[in-house]
Order: structure tokens, then sequence, then C-alpha cells
């Protein structure tokens, strides 16, 4: 695994998006594995980064996996990366306490290189101890607050392209994607209701949930499934239902019966898939404008209304 | 009724089944009569069962049981003992968190153990929670480029708890190919794939298959598609050929399956059924139609 | 023509009532009685089916009431209370076995009646094939194929985050006993008549250990049932069907601590919460290693097997017992409930139970499956986001309010 690692790592530092494009969830290593080892493949990535030469705007990824992971050996891997960046930076020692908290009752050991074992929370701990300075904040505090990140672009999404893409929402009702878009302004998030990991599909949907039941939007609440196949309207009325989400004419869970492959393109989306599902996902939630401009934004502004009213409008100005 | 004194009499009881009980075992003992002469494997299980796994004594306790199970001098009862007290153990989870990685360490080692018991025990308990090195060891046994730790239907049945694993095209073929236990357990392993759903619906309606394998392909079909499992359903039902315990477990998932019962049942479908249950002779069918009136009415 | 008004304080949406042992007030009303008559002798007793509940009468809230009590109701109208319980131990097997009747004391003439039902969590090996039968249905509804509501039963109990809410300190009991409130009372919204059994799991329990009730695994740990089972179709989890070890069988009694054993250390009850909750490891964790192996064996898969849910009614009844043998159900007395100091969120006396106080900021869960508590016609007790202490007082012996649950052999004492 570490010399698959190595490898992997090399070709991408000379692609266009450096090695940290080894970390896509699309990339063709990771297509067809079980979740299982995709992330083992990822946890020796990621470890692999922690002295590669080249490592472009890895720390997002860092970050994310930090903040979400359930997986011990993504963490130690995280937790290797992890230390290019310290002793400097507080908001990394913040989230590096919370998944050494989240993997406190389920640590195991992992081996990241030759003769090198260690659990975890071991790994994370090794971290933290190479930031000197004193902790800005103790394990329960905030986490760093979510912001429009200038990272996301905005970008136009393929017309032609989305036009072949037919939906159906959680009642069975088919829907033309595009029409949906043109209507009004739209918050999209990408999920699918099997995800194991209950930080990312199951939070982006109770916190849509909140936003749908809230009062004096204009804008669609969409969320659309990685697992058209498997995600049946009945499984989405249910999934939606349970988490809080109140469904109607400008809030749906969709699936796609056509074009789901132009919609992945379209959306850029870091999606993989394994022989039964899919196998790894990152947190994926976007905002459209009626002119089709749309910008990736950072999950948790779910939380938000707020902020994502100011995305959409910054969007809408965009266009 | 006196309830104090129903309450008087219920402490006195208490005290005298107490004092009757095995008293409980300290994680000392245990370790100290292992570690003996002449140990007895029957003796070291009730001693094991006796561990209270208290708040003083968790621990040190742990510890023990730890090292039973990782002791090969031991007999694999009281080693699968230990395991199953580690398990308990396991229920107490913020204790048992300091001991978590070892113990998973402890499980991947006894999975290529020399005793089958304590093998499959490991492998059990790894699986439940999709342990990527348990899952590799059963698909090369059942791949033939490793050992066969277990026999290849208990292998199958392992695998398929990973539902985000590898091992769906290995279960599309021993659910056409294979015989018995293997193909029953390929079935099942394919609960949720979308793509064998043909395959259910020619299963589920083939009176030359085994009545279970009909059984796992219908269900497996109201799992991924109540629409298309509800005309199966309704053939099943109404088909006086078919075999009653498939009649009695079509109209049972009529019953409990909204999704499934909004496609089959009509004014029409009720009164056939109801004739269905005058008619047959079979217990099972005639309380599963006891089941359906009881939501449905009787046409 | 004289008639008395029989007035619960609860109804359900089809005007039933249901007790437990816990004395409810209900209110006589006298009517039609002509003018100037003065107040009307009658006597308030049960008339029970065979096999059926009975009823306890008294005119406060008390473990003492009577089978018969004598009223005089006012001619003018104004109303009578009169507290109304099960008589223990005799409770109902179906609904309006046993009816509440006002008959003129003099005469016997029946003035009133309100047909009810003594509605108590049952050992499951005692279930009649009706009780049973009508459990079993009411599961299979509620698990509707693994869609629905039971799934959000099955995704509170999981690891990460929600394992320590379950499991992580002293709020393991009082986080069961929501959790077990909340799916019995899903089960009641399909079927009112289904209360939630328990396995009593240091005896052999051969009826629930069969293929007619809990189901029987094979030599493939695949549990079987028998033909036309309301559970054949049940699917928890990916695949159809339950996988369960072979470690309990109708003649095991498993290798764990009695009763005495758990309410008793060293000759004496547990003097207070801190060492009875001890019983986590065992007997709870080692009743769910008693099987050997399959889902019910790992905390994230227990749900997945239905016989969790009997397997931890049993182990809230055992913290019920205690509470009823030491005498401890005020929240406000520290022996009933461990301090608050050294425990993390979730497990301290006025901490608010997730899920049912929705999604919470990590290293809480963030997510909330199910949303609130669900609730009972019967009483608005515990709330929809019950604390901590709000579990405790189940039956309403210090609180005003109870829950609407108690057990066959877990009597109501003021």
């Amino acid at each position: 695994m570490l010399a698959d690692a190595e490898r992997i790592l090399r070709r991408a530092a000379g692609g266009p998006g450096g090695a940290v494009a080894a970390l896509r969830h699309d990339a063709p290593h990771f297509r067809g594995l079980s979740s299982g080892d995709a992330e083992q493949l990822r946890g020796h990535l990621l470890a692999g980064m922690e002295r590669h030469p080249e490592a472009r705007d890895l720390r997002p990824h860092i970050a994310e996996e930090l903040r979400t992971s359930l997986s011990p050996v993504v963490l130690a891997g995280a937790a290797r990366a992890a230390r290019r960046f310290v002793p400097a930076d507080h908001d990394l020692r913040g989230l590096l306490r919370v998944a050494a908290e989240r993997i406190r009752i389920r640590d195991e050991r992992v081996t990241l290189g030759v003769g090198e074992t260690r659990t975890a929370g071991e790994e994370i701990e090794a971290t933290l101890a190479l930031v000197t300075d004193p902790p800005p904040r103790c394990c329960g505090g905030p986490l760093p607050r979510p912001g429009l990140d200038s990272a996301h672009a905005a970008f136009d999404l393929d017309e032609r392209a989305l036009l072949r893409a037919r939906v159906e929402d959680q009642s069975g009702r088919p829907l033309e994607l595009i029409s949906l878009l043109r209507a009004r302004r739209s918050v999209i998030a990408f999920f699918y209701t099997r995800c194991m990991n209950p930080s990312k599909c199951s939070l982006a949907i109770t916190r849509l949930g909140a936003i749908s039941r809230g009062a004096g939007k204009d804008w669609n609440l969409l969320a659309i499934s990685y697992d058209g196949v498997f995600d049946t309207p009945a499984q989405l009325s249910a999934y939606g239902i349970e988490r809080g989400f109140r469904f109607g004419e400008r809030s749906r869970l969709l699936r796609c019966r056509a074009g789901w492959c132009e919609v992945r393109r379209a959306f850029d989306l870091r999606v993989g898939y394994g022989r039964a599902t899919v196998n790894e996902h990152a947190r994926e939630v976007f905002v459209v404008g009626r002119a089709l401009r749309a910008m990736a934004v950072d999950a948790d502004l779910l939380a938000s209304c707020g902020a994502l009213e100011r995305a959409l409008r910054k969007v809408e100005e965009e266009a | 009724m006196d309830i104090e004194a129903l309450r008087q009499q219920y402490l006195q009881q208490l005290q005298t089944e107490e004092a009757a009980a095995p008293p409980p075992v300290t994680p000392e003992a245990v370790a100290q009569y292992v570690a003996s002469d002449g140990r007895d494997d029957v003796k070291i299980c009730q001693m094991i069962a006796s561990l209270p796994l208290d708040r003083e004594t968790f621990e040190t306790s742990v510890r023990a049981l730890l090292d039973i199970a990782a002791d090969k001098s031991v007999g694999a009862v009281a080693r699968l003992a230990a395991l199953r007290q580690l398990g308990s153990a396991e229920f107490r989870a913020a204790r048992f968190g300091p001991f978590h990685a070892e113990y998973i360490d402890l499980l991947r080692t006894l999975a290529t153990d020399e005793d089958v018991e304590v093998r499959t025990a490991a492998l059990e308990r790894l699986t439940l929670t999709a342990d990527p090195h348990a899952l590799k060891l059963l698909s090369d046994g059942l791949q033939k480029v490793g050992d066969a730790l277990v026999p290849a239907a208990k292998a199958v049945q392992l695998l398929a708890r990973d539902d985000h694993g590898s091992a769906l095209p290995i279960f599309r073929t021993l659910a056409t190919e294979a015989k018995g236990q293997v193909r029953e357990e390929a079935l099942r392993a394919l609960a949720t794939d979308v793509k064998s759903a043909p395959l259910f619906e020619r299963l589920a309606a083939n009176k030359d298959e085994k009545t279970a394998l009909r059984h796992i392909a219908a269900v497996n079909l109201k799992n991924i598609s109540p629409p298309r499992f509800a005309k199966v359903a309704r053939k099943l039902v109404l088909d006086e050929n078919e075999d009653d315990k498939l009649r009695a477990a079509a109209v049972s998932a009529i019953t409990h399956t909204p999704a499934v019962a909004e496609k089959v049942v009509t004014r029409r479908f009720a009164t056939a059924v109801k004739k269905l249950r005058a008619t047959t002779r079979s217990g099972a069918l005639k309380s599963s139609i006891g089941r359906f009136s009881k939501v449905f009415g009787e046409g | 023509m004289v008639n008395v008004s029989v007035k619960f304080p609860s109804y359900d949406s089809q005007g039933r009532a249901f007790v437990t042992w816990r004395p409810v007030e209900v209110k006589l009303t006298l009517a039609g009685a002509p003018a100037g008559a003065s107040n009307v002798p009658v006597t308030v007793s049960a008339k029970s089916s065979a096999g059926g509940g009975a009823l306890a009468f008294a005119t406060t809230l008390t473990h003492l009431g009577t089978p018969s009590i004598n009223l005089n109701l006012p001619a003018n109208g104004a109303p009578v209370s009169v507290w109304v319980g099960g008589l223990y131990p005799k409770a109902s097997a179906s609904y309006g076995d046993v009816v509440l009747e006002v008959r003129a004391a003099a005469g016997n003439q029946l003035l009133g009646s309100q047909a009810l039902m003594v509605r108590v969590r049952k050992n499951a090996d005692d279930l009649t094939a009706a009780e049973r039968d009508r459990f079993l249905s009411a599961l299979a509804t509620l698990n509707g194929s693994g869609t629905g509501r039971y799934t959000s039963f099955r995704d509170m109990h999981v690891g990460g985050p929600p394992d320590l809410e379950a499991h992580g300190g002293p709020g393991f009991l009082p986080w069961h006993r929501a959790y077990l409130l909340d799916f019995e009372r899903e089960l009641q919204a399909i079927d009112a008549s289904v209360s939630l059994p328990y396995w009593r799991f240091d005896k052999a329990a051969p009826n629930l250990f069969s293929r007619a009730f809990i189901g029987l695994p094979d030599s493939l740990n695949r549990v079987q049932f028998s033909a036309g089972h309301p559970l054949l179709g049940w699917v928890a989890f990916g695949a159809a069907g339950i996988q369960r070890g072979r470690g309990v069988g109708p003649t095991t009694v498993p290798a764990l601590f009695s009763e005495a054993q758990t309410l008793n250390t060293g000759g004496s009850l547990h003097a207070s919460y801190s060492t009875f909750r001890n019983m986590q490891g065992n007997p709870h964790g080692s009743a769910h290693m008693s099987h050997g192996s399959g889902w019910i064996t790992s905390p994230p898969t227990a749900p997945r097997d239905p016989v969790f849910f009997l397997l931890h009614c049993n182990v809230d009844r055992l913290w019920a017992k205690w509470q009823w043998a030491a005498k401890l159900h005020d929240p406000a007395d520290p022996r009933s409930f461990t301090p608050a100091a050294g425990f993390p969120p979730g497990h301290r006396l006025n901490d608010a139970l997730w899920p049912w106080c929705g999604p919470l900021a990590a290293p809480r869960p963030t997510t909330a499956p199910g949303g609130t508590l669900a609730a009972s016609p019967m009483t608005a007790a515990p709330g929809l986001s019950p604390k901590c202490r709000d579990m405790i007082d189940y039956l309403g012996t210090v609180a005003a309010a109870h829950q609407a649950f108690a057990y066959d052999d877990v009597p109501f004492q003021k």
C-alpha cells in the first residue's frame, strides 16, 4: 500500500492539480475499491504528503478529514500530513483535538510506513505534541467557522449537458433539472442514503431540513443522490422525513433517471464508486444562479441561511 | 395486596438468592488460576462468567480477559469465553476505549487461529464493523488465493456484512452457479443489488427452485423494488398450485409493507384472499390471512 | 334517567383509555337526577373477563387502592374524583378485558361504565399467543422493510458519537429508557394494545426463543421463523433477515448475573445508582454476548435484531425494580442518580438527551435521527425532548406526571 501511494503521488505531482489531485475521491486509483480499501489508500496518500516535496492546497483536505472522517487510517494519515503545518496553525490544532475525541472509543493500530505501527489516536497526539504554542481553545470549544472561501471560484454549468439530465423527486414526480435551476436560485447538496458517515450526508440533509422548515426563502433547496439506482423515491422520502426535511415545490430530494454522468461532469463532483455503491465522496454543496452560474461552497454553510444568501447573491452578481 | 410487605419479602428473597449464587470473582483470581498448574477450562469459563466488569475492576478484568484470549496454551472453550466477556466489556464504550486498538489487533490475530471456532468468533466480530483485514482474509479464502478460514457459505455471509464492499461480482456469480447454502447466502448478499432484480423475479417465480431460495429472492425484490415485488406477490398469493409457505410469506409481506400493499390490495384481491382463507388447509396461510384481514378488512 | 359519566384524564383517538399500576384521577359526574334530589351513593368496581386486568380504586393517589369503593355523587352534577389504577399484579391481555363500572349502591343498577386496559410490559415468555401476535405484527409494520421510522431507532444506536451518548457513562440507563419508550410509543401508534415485552435473560425462555416468536438461528446463524411469521420479511440493514448466534436456545439459562446479583451487592441492595449502574457490563453486556455472535453482540449493530428491544426492556425493568426496592424515584435524591461531576455531556442529571433534543455541536452528535420523542395520548410526560432527570421517576411516584408504562412485576408504591 505504501509503495502504491508513493507511486500515485509521484504521478499526480506532474499533473495540473499537483500531488493533492491524488486525494480526489473520483481519481482513477479509487475506482472499484471497497470503502474500506479506499480509506486505506487515502490514509497512505495523506501520510505520504507529510514529506512530499509538492503539496499545494493540501490544508483543506486535511481539515476536512479531521472534521468528518471516522476511519482510523484516514485520521492517522491526516495527522501525519498535518505536520507540514505545525507549529503555527491553531485551527488545525482544534480539529486535531476533535478528531482525537472522535476516535477515542474506536481507535485502531495502523501501519503507515515500514515497521511503524501506532494507533490513530497516537498519531494525532504525536502531531499535537509538535505544536508548542498554548492551545487557543479547548477541545470542546468552537471550531473554525466556515466562510465564503475565495478558493471556490464561480463557474458556468454546462447547459447542454444538463439538458440531458432527467430527475425524479421523492414523490416519484419526473422533472427536468435545468428547468428547476432556471426557475429560481438554488442551493444543491449531493448525498446518498446509504452513506455511513453521519457527519456527511445525514448532517447535510438534516441541515437542509432545518432550512426547509424556515420561511421566506426564495431559493430551491435540492439534494441530489449520488446513488440514483438504489435511492428510489421511497428511500428518498423516508430519508428526508427522518431528518425533518419539509418537502415542497422548492424543497426536494432528487435522483437522476438519465444524464447522471453529465451532472457529475457539470459540477465536477468528487465522488468515487466501488463495486456496490459510492465508496468515498467529499461533502459537496453548490449555490447556483438562474443564469446557471454556480459556485461550490463549504458544506458547513448549510448551517447558516445568511451565509447561503450571501453566497447566492455573490454568484448571481458574478453572472 | 400489601405492596410494602411484598417489597420486604422481595428484599429478603434477593438476599437469599444472592447468597446462593456463585460469588463474583476478581480478575486477579482469574489470572492466578489460569497461571496455575492443573487448571481446568470449565472452571476458567465459570470464573470468567462471574467477573463483575464493574467500575472498580473494569480495567484489570479487561486486561485479564485479553491475556486469556491471546494465550494459545489455554483451551479454545476458555478463550472463547474470554472473547465473549470482552464483547460484554465493549458495551461500556468509554471505559473500553483505551483497550479497543489492542482488542482489534488481537481479533485480527485470532482470525487465523488454529481453532476454527476461535477463528470464526474473531471473524464474526471483526466483520460486524467491516474490518478490512478480516474482509480480505475471507475474500482471499473464497477466491482460493488464501486459506479458507471458514466454510464458503459462512465466508459469503460475513463478507456481505460490508455493504460498501467489493465482493458483489463474486456474489453474483455464486448466486447463479453455486449450490446449497453457498447459493442461498450469495443470494442474500445481493439484497441491495438493483441490477439483480431480474434474477430475483425469475427465481421467485420459478417453481422448480427450492422454496427457501425463492423466498430469499422475493424478499430481496421487495427490498429494492416494492412495485416489482407487488406483481410477483400477487401471482404467488393467487396461484392455487403455489407452495403454501411462500404464499403465506407473500401475504405477510403485503400486510406489513405499505408500498407493496398500495399496489396489490384492491377489493377484488381482498375478496380472493378471504376465499383462500376458507379453503386452504395451511395453518400458516390462514394466520397470515388473518393478520391481512385485520389490516385491510375482508373484501 | 340517572346516569354517571366516567371521564378519564386521557383517551386515545378512538376514545380508549389505558392505565398501568399507577393510578390516574378519574372524574365521575352524576347526570339526570331529579331536581332537589339528594346525593346518590354509588359503588365503583371493575368487571374483569377471565385472565383480564383488574382495577384498584382510592380517593387519593396511593398504592393502597381497593377493588371497589363507595362514593356519594352530588345530585347537582359536581364531579367527584376517584383514583383508578391496575390492581397489582393483574394486568390485561387485551383491550376491554376489564370494565370500570359505577353502580347504584341501592339496587345495583349500572349507572356508567368505561372499558379499558391495564397495559403493562410483560415477560415475553408469558405472553398469550394473541399478545405475542399483536406485538409481532406491530413490530413488522414498524420495520416496514427497513425504511421509515424503524431506521431512526437503528441509527440512534450506532458507533461514534452516538455510542458515547448511549453507553458513555451513567446516562446509559436513562438514555435507553427514553429510547425504549420512544420505540414502544411507535408500536402503540400502530396497535395501542401492544406494550414492549421483556426477555428475562437470567432464566430459560422457551416460548420466546421459538420459531413462532423471536426465531431460532440455524447452523449459519440465520434466524428461522415459522411459516407466515410477520418477521419473515425483516430488513434492518441491506440484506433481509436476522443474523444471531446460537448461544441462546429454548432451554438456555445464560451465564450472567441473576436479578439478585444485579440488585444486591455484598448481601444488601445497592445503596445508590452509582454502584447499581455497574450492571451495564454484567448482566447487560453479558446478555448481548450470551448469543455468542451476530448483530446483537456489537453496540452499533444490535438494534438490527428485534431481540435487542426485549433485552433492553429487561435491563430497564431491573432498574425499575431496583428503584422500587430501594424506594429511589426522586431525581433530587443523589442516591437515585450519579451526581453531575466528572461525566461527559449527556450523562449529567440536567443534560438533555440526544437525539430527542435535536442535533448538537461536535463532539456530541450533529444529526438527530427520528426527531423528538414520540408523543403518547395517555400522558404528556416526559416531554418531547427529555433530560436525564425526566427518565428517573417514570411512574410519577414523586412527580405529578407518569409516563404510561410499567412492568408486570414492579408495583407502584407511593
